[in-house]
């Protein structure tokens, strides 16, 4: 079918409002990160009555600088941000058939693990550009 | 206890408790567990990662999935059910450590406070969460009676 202008012309402003509505999306979705990592920023540190020990304030710190590269990379939203129950954070991802993961230990430091089928395939250091 | 006791056979089920505080498991999310829920803690598990073996016909003195739940957070806690033959299948033991409060307590050997971060040790993680728990239930919370099973 041949797309004439007018068609085009009335297009377009309904696909920017769903890229608007899908930016604002994310952003929400990138605040509930910093959100639950200012949470944390309260009692750094604590232990609970599991004996775990919750994200310190260096963890933290990294969390939200790699917050901030993730997203102003385009990259998505972790499907989980937790605590490592070390000191640590971690992000996960899981796309389809493998689990990508962001750990931060207590001392700020980062890296990215990356399993296939439960196989660990990649494990490297990422520095914190931000 | 049965004198059998010590010997953790195949057919039987164990529980691993995951704090609710923790978010390393969201019913809603239709995704395994986090290989965090099988992390030995830093220093508590020097043996290896606490598990409880199930209430059976067997082991009737073993705790049921309702008292598996039961921990000092107030928050609640999710049991990941796994099955011991699975694990042995992927070459992973079960070994029993009776406790005066738990006859059912155990251990899997392979994870340890002292070997927790490595990659051997990430990957039999994902393997517990991603591949071998064949369910996860709850949240049970402190203030619930105890579910049967």
């Amino acid at each position: 079918m041949a797309d004439t202008s007018a068609s085009r012309s009335a297009a377009l402003p309904e696909a920017s409002h769903a890229d608007d509505q899908k930016a604002a999306g994310v952003a929400g979705e990138w605040q509930r990160v910093f959100d639950l990592l200012e949470e944390w920023r309260r009692s750094p540190g604590r232990v609970d009555e599991d004996d775990l020990i919750w994200p310190t304030e260096e963890s933290i710190d990294a969390a939200t600088r790699l917050v901030e590269m993730l997203r102003d990379g385009g990259k998505a939203v972790p499907l989980r941000v937790v605590p490592g129950g070390d000191g640590g954070i971690s992000f996960e991802y899981r796309p389809e058939g493998s689990c990508g993961i962001y750990n931060i230990d207590e001392a700020g430091k980062v890296e990215r693990l990356k399993f296939e089928r439960s196989k660990l395939v990649e494990r490297v250091a990422v520095p914190l550009t931000v | 206890m049965p004198l059998d006791a010590a010997f953790v056979g195949d057919d039987e089920f164990i529980y691993r408790r995951i704090p609710v505080s923790t978010g390393w498991y969201d019913p809603a999310a239709a995704e395994p567990a986090s290989p965090r829920a099988f992390q030995p803690h830093p220093e508590n598990d020097p043996e290896g990662l606490s598990v409880s073996r199930a209430k059976s016909e067997e082991h009737p003195d073993f705790p049921s999935l309702g008292e598996a739940s039961l921990g000092p957070s107030r928050h609640g806690y999710f049991v990941a059910v796994l099955r011991v033959g699975d694990l042995r299948q992927r070459g992973i033991d079960v070994v029993a450590d009776p406790l005066e409060e738990n006859p059912g307590h155990a251990l899997i050997p392979d994870l340890t406070s002292g070997n927790r971060n490595s990659a051997g040790t990430w990957e039999l993680m994902s393997i517990l969460a991603d591949e071998l728990t064949l369910r996860v239930e709850g949240p049970f919370h402190v203030a619930d009676e105890s579910p049967t099973d």
